[in-house]
């Protein structure tokens, strides 16, 4: 058998010879019945060829690489989406810039802030310091700029009120019983006035 | 699809449609993955070239004439790109073309050796094959082309391909020989 004809048959097995050629071998079968072993011998490999079971191949994860691939291959190519990227970067870094200091310092205030809030192992309201408060009540014809008057004069603070009965009540960061002893010498506007806890 | 339908589709992706591009993609992506890893056994290697076969696709879609069929092209894009990959790895220094003539002595008995017990044994001869063999055996035997086809793909004369295909052949019936006797 001839070599051209062995380097053929392969083509035969698998249909794509042609004209003169397909004829040509198919010829040489008839001449040489030997051949016909090389040719069940090639379909054989053929077929365990196309059977050859491989690894799944990258699939929709290929197709997401190859997009974002493509992507930056835009922006290579593309110089305004090319600028635009890099001032949506810088954006992104001044932010990222301004995140972390906001972190530190809430960090800090936290260290600062958190001692003071914990009192006696009981954590006390963001209303204040002063655990007495005092409870006043105003004469029925005390004006407004009255009693904001007296109280800014005596550095006292509502914190709570007026109640349904019209009761204040008043913090300060001063002496307490000076406060109540100051509000109950303004009779004229204030009914009542003492501490409570 | 047909050979149209691919070429119409390549036209769009050259226009820089991309879900052309994503079809295109899903069509070839699993042929020529297997044909990539047939070559370099190394999946993640494979998958990089994969993905530089088809980034040269949606660049060079335009220039494709028509001279030959899509998957000629598209496989000889990826052939390229994998021997390019395999000769920074390592330098080839032999030719592969330029090895002895193997007198094919091998009793006839092998033709009938390849049945569906000995799949194990006509793998593992595959795998031992040298790369250039593998190549034409795959294009030829998976892919079904013609040697003229093979030979754009490869970048060599249509002879060569001819010899290449004869020696694989031979190099796996003498490797299937060798199974065959270790196992009696």
């Amino acid at each position: 058998m001839s070599k051209d004809i062995m380097e053929l048959l392969p083509f035969y097995v698998n249909g794509t010879l042609g004209g003169k050629e397909k004829d040509k071998v198919e010829q040489a079968i008839i001449d040489d019945p030997s051949l016909k072993d090389d040719l069940r011998y090639l379909e054989g490999l053929r077929r365990e060829v196309k059977a050859y079971e491989i690894e799944n191949s990258p699939g929709e994860l290929g197709l997401k690489r190859l997009q974002k691939s493509l992507e930056e291959e835009k922006l290579k190519s593309d110089p305004i989406a090319r600028a635009r990227s890099r001032i949506t970067s810088e954006q992104n870094r001044t932010w990222r810039m301004i995140a972390v200091a906001a972190c530190v310092l809430l960090m800090i205030q936290t260290i600062i802030v958190a001692p003071h809030w914990m009192q006696g192992g009981t954590l006390v309201a963001a209303g204040g310091q002063s655990e007495a408060e005092i409870s006043v009540t105003f004469a029925p014809d005390a004006t407004e700029s009255d009693i904001r008057g007296l109280l800014l004069g005596l550095n006292l603070n509502i914190v709570e009120g007026p109640s349904a009965l019209g009761v204040y009540h008043l913090s300060t960061d001063d002496d307490i019983q000076q406060a109540v002893q100051a509000l109950k010498s303004r009779d004229d506007l204030v009914e009542s006035a003492q501490v409570e806890k | 699809m047909s050979e149209k339908e691919s070429v119409e589709l390549l036209k769009q992706v050259a226009k820089g449609d991309e879900k052309a591009f994503a079809e295109f993609f899903r069509l070839y992506e699993n042929r020529l993955y297997r044909f990539i890893l047939s070559k370099l056994n190394d999946s993640f290697e494979a998958s990089d070239i994969l993905n530089e076969t088809f980034l040269e696709v949606w660049r060079k879609a335009g220039t494709f004439e028509g001279r030959s069929k899509v998957s000629t092209w598209l496989f000889g894009i990826a052939y390229y790109k994998t021997m390019d990959r395999m000769r920074k790895k390592k330098p080839m220094l032999i030719d592969e073309d330029n090895f002895p003539e193997i007198v094919d002595e091998t009793p006839d008995a092998v033709s009938c050796l390849i049945s569906e017990d000995d799949a194990g044994h006509v793998r593992h001869c595959l795998e031992t094959l040298k790369e250039a063999h593998r190549s034409v055996m795959q294009l030829a035997f998976f892919e079904d082309m013609a040697y003229g086809e093979i030979a754009k793909i490869v970048d060599c004369p249509e002879n060569t391909v001819k010899t290449r295909m004869f020696h694989a052949k031979q190099a796996m019936k003498h490797c299937l020989q060798g199974r065959m006797e270790e196992r009696s």
